[in-house]
């Protein structure tokens, strides 16, 4: 009987103790799975947006190839990530906790991975409500956020009209501000800022909202003026027709320095043969807003549709001897368009082949009398153009405006023309339809020279203007091609690159970081100025680590 | 003859009042004795029954016969060989056999709270099994002192953000442990039990050479722990040697020293085109509060 009673109660503690053994669950991030992950090369590190565990994983080289890796979080659910053009910042937009309970659910929210300073730091920015789409000012002030018609929605309902303007220079409690866009039905498409334009009531930076059938401008020096001042909207859309018409793109131009009321926004349509050129003059005296509790902006624009003859793929602001004019690119036509802004009056420009983008570069090569100086390559869409590329100058020959047009043939088509930075900015290198061989075209003295690969090869040019890295997908093969001499070193590497960064060293010197997005995210190091398979440096299971 | 007398007077008084206790306790006296004082040869002993010729010395009351100590032997003593002229002893037990040989089969749980842990584990709990073999060394009355070798095995597999992770967990110990036999069928211990373990950690990735990830590091532990074994079977004839089955609960808590978590590539680094860096998976120990239950064998 003792022997019973005893044995019950050393069961029963048994009992107690593997309850309480049970317990103590991990964490969710160590079943979070792996998928969607984006890179992206910053100035001095390489990010790694790692979707499941809501957190950007940044890696930064030093001396003996080897990396530092910090983890930094951001809001629950990112849907999308996007660099700074300077590469010092990373922009982190997520849903937050689409399930809303009591306790500590998380807001949609956009985060600031800043790494200008060394050490990265994030901001937080709270939002009410989340957003799919993300633009950057180029000059690093504001985001806007709004409705991306590429992505899906994640609300039951939403207001693609709401755009939201982050103000990075303003403290974080006051830098968010939404503005919902009248509308006639359309949709935002694209976000677009401008440059600073001098308009009639001072300098200003303007946003530009291209919806699919219209066009809203919005003053963002005013953006929290009380009253508050609304936004101008351009329909593009003719009245007497229910065709509407797309934008397809904008481009800006300030005009004469010494005007204020010649600054410029042209806007290209994607169904329509006619480019739309808004002038942005002094308001008129009795102007009003619709909306009584709302103050008249200073500016209106003045609309000019301009045919050009067929769809215009690219456009852009140039200066020739006869002044500023918006020179628009028709491949179907196979010509360009010079448009003057002011009378409408157009002058075309037949090309040798139907090009479809068009590049200044005059700071490079500069141009003839003042003039601008332009390359023409590419066909329409993004798609392989004319086999070759051309030299557009803008200035009198022969007594001919605007016909010198050299072209410089290629036996494939260009699909994009990647920018060497400084100190070899006139160099530009040409991706061709067939993958297998690309070009480092010379801008001063008008050559290509070919770098031939034995497969398809992706490119990414160093930031510091040195090299230029080309890498086969799906491969273990690197190339390294000296931009000085265009001299290639092979190197072959274990892991299977999916993006290769070259970034500042920590220390000095440059790092070329190939990551390799199977499994849990791999990376080699090699030294950029050196490279060397047997120096080099694998790394693995990058988005294991720091967990907790 | 004085002088020899007042001595075994003396040792009648301990073995008196002994006997005494331990009849208050409900066990008997023989087997307080059998293990508590020197005693003479059996041949000698029959003096004792002898009645005293001293005064303070009570009328011999129908005392169980002491029993010659087992600790020199390890073999319990018989009672003495009397003639008709010494009472046949009413309870003739002997005195129960500690000096076991004993090995054990168990599960043990551990609770493992450190942050490594959560790589191979979706909860804090190591199960393990468990071997042990010991020897009991050192007995003295009801104490007893064993020491032996034990063996802990475990696994744990799981997921780490979907990539199969396992963590094979042993501990090589040398237990030794102090016991108290309450009664024939149970003996209380406290156990320290220092040794070494060892982890084999595995991550299947693909982004490592080779596929997985891999450690297996050693490092120093030790076990402190207190239970009590039951005895199941057979209860029959506790002094001699059988086979015996006992069931022993644990609990106790498992040093082991912290380890940096650091999984490198499935290779040599001579296979390595450059250099491989590990990856960094924080720091694993698997100290922590564990129970065990035991099923053991006597001999």
């Amino acid at each position: 009987m003792k022997l019973r009673r005893t044995q019950k109660l050393a069961c029963s503690a048994g009992m107690l103790l593997a309850l309480a053994t049970g317990c103590g669950d991990r964490a969710d991030v160590y079943d979070a799975s792996i998928d969607g992950v984006a890179t992206f090369g910053l100035e001095r590190h390489v990010a790694i947006l790692d979707r499941g565990a809501n957190r950007v994983v940044l890696l930064q080289a030093h001396d003996g190839q080897e990396l530092d890796r910090v983890a930094l979080p951001v809001g629950k659910n990112p849907l999308s990530a996007q660099s700074s053009t300077d590469g010092k910042r990373l922009f982190v937009l997520s849903a937050g906790d689409t399930v809303r309970k009591k306790g500590s659910t998380e807001a949609a929210s956009l985060t600031v991975i800043d790494t200008a300073n060394g050490a990265p730091v994030a901001r937080r920015y709270e939002l009410s409500s989340p957003h799919s789409g993300i633009a950057l000012d180029a000059e690093g002030r504001w985001v806007a956020l709004f409705a991306s018609p590429l992505a899906g929605t994640t609300n039951f309902v939403e207001n693609p009209n709401e755009i939201v303007l982050i103000d990075l220079a303003a403290p974080v409690a006051e830098a968010v501000t939404s503005r919902t866009l009248r509308s006639f039905g359309a949709l935002p498409q694209r976000v677009s800022f401008t440059p600073t334009l001098l308009l009639p009531g001072g300098p200003r930076r303007l946003l530009v909202v291209e919806t699919d059938q219209d066009v809203a401008l919005l003053d963002l020096d005013h953006l929290r003026s009380t009253p508050q001042r609304p936004e101008i909207t351009v329909r593009l859309t003719s009245g007497s027709s229910t065709t509407t018409n797309r934008p397809a793109g904008v481009v800006f131009d300030d005009g004469d320095p010494a005007r204020n009321d010649d600054a410029r926004i042209a806007v290209r349509l994607s169904n329509a043969p006619s480019v739309v050129t808004l002038t942005l003059v002094t308001n008129t005296p009795d102007a009003a807003a619709e909306d009584p509790a709302q103050a008249p902006n200073d500016f209106r624009p003045l609309v000019n549709l301009t045919d050009v003859g067929g769809i215009a793929e690219d456009a852009v602001f140039v200066q020739t001897p006869a002044g500023r004019r918006l020179a628009a690119i028709v491949p179907t036509a196979q010509r360009a368009v010079l448009i003057d802004a002011d009378t409408s009056v157009t002058t075309p420009v037949d090309l040798p082949s139907a090009f479809a983008r068009i590049s200044v570069i005059t700071s490079v090569v500069g141009g003839e009398g003042g003039t601008d100086t332009a390359l023409l390559y590419g066909g329409p869409g993004g798609s392989a153009g004319p086999s070759g590329v051309a030299f557009w100058s803008l200035g009198r020959t022969e007594g001919q405006p605007y016909r010198s047009v050299e072209v410089v043939p290629l036996p494939v088509g260009v699909l994009r023309a990647l920018d060497v930075p400084p100190p070899r900015p006139e160099l530009k290198v040409l991706q061709t339809s067939g993958g297998n061989a690309f070009y480092v075209l010379n801008l001063a003295t008008r050559t290509a020279s070919p770098l031939i690969a034995s497969g398809s090869a992706a490119l990414h040019v160093s930031p510091d203007g040195e090299r230029l890295w080309a890498y086969q997908p799906g491969s273990t093969r690197l190339a390294s091609i000296e931009l000085s001499n265009l001299h290639p070193v092979q190197l072959e590497i274990e892991q299977i690159p999916s993006a290769v960064f070259d970034v500042a060293r920590r220390d000095g010197g440059r790092a070329l970081v190939a990551v390799d997005t199977r499994g849990s995210v791999g990376a080699t190091v090699l030294d950029a100025q050196a490279p060397d398979v047997a120096a080099s440096r694998s790394f693995y299971g990058l988005l294991l680590e720091g967990l907790r | 003859m004085s002088a020899g007398w007042t001595t075994l007077n003396l040792h009648r008084r301990r073995v008196l009042a002994a006997s005494l206790v331990l009849n208050a306790l409900g066990l008997t006296s023989a087997r307080a004795a059998s293990a508590d004082e020197p005693l003479p040869p059996p041949a000698e002993a029959a003096p004792v029954f002898v009645p005293p010729a001293t005064p303070e010395v009570p009328p011999a009351a129908p005392v169980a016969a002491p029993v010659a100590s087992s600790r020199a032997s390890g073999v319990p003593a018989r009672a003495p060989e009397t003639d008709g002229e010494v009472p046949e002893d009413p309870h003739p037990h002997a005195a129960p056999r500690y000096d076991m040989l004993r090995v054990g089969l168990g599960l043990r749980m551990g609770y493992v709270a450190s942050d490594g842990y959560d790589l191979f584990s979706d909860d804090d709990v190591l199960p393990q099994f468990s071997i042990d073999a010991t020897y009991t060394v050192f007995h003295r009355a009801r104490f007893s002192v064993a020491a032996g070798v034990a063996f802990d095995i475990g696994r744990s597999e799981s997921r780490l953000r979907t990539f199969a992770s396992s963590l094979s967990a042993g501990r090589l110990t040398v237990p030794i442990e102090g016991r108290f036999h309450a009664t024939p069928w149970l003996y209380a211990f406290a156990r320290v039990a220092p040794g070494t373990a060892f982890y084999g950690m595995t991550v299947e990735d693909s982004s490592a050479a080779g596929g997985r990830l891999t450690q297996a590091p050693w490092v120093f532990a030790s076990d402190f722990s207190a239970g009590a074994s039951f005895l199941l079977g057979p209860g029959r004839g506790m002094e001699k040697r059988r086979v015996r089955f006992w069931l022993t609960p644990e609990a106790g808590y498992a040093f082991t020293a912290t380890k940096a978590v650091l999984l490198g590539a499935d290779r040599s680094a001579d296979e390595a085109f450059g250099a491989d860096t590990r990856v960094d998976g924080g720091s694993l120990s698997t100290s922590g509060f564990f129970w065990r239950a035991t099923l053991g064998l006597t001999f």
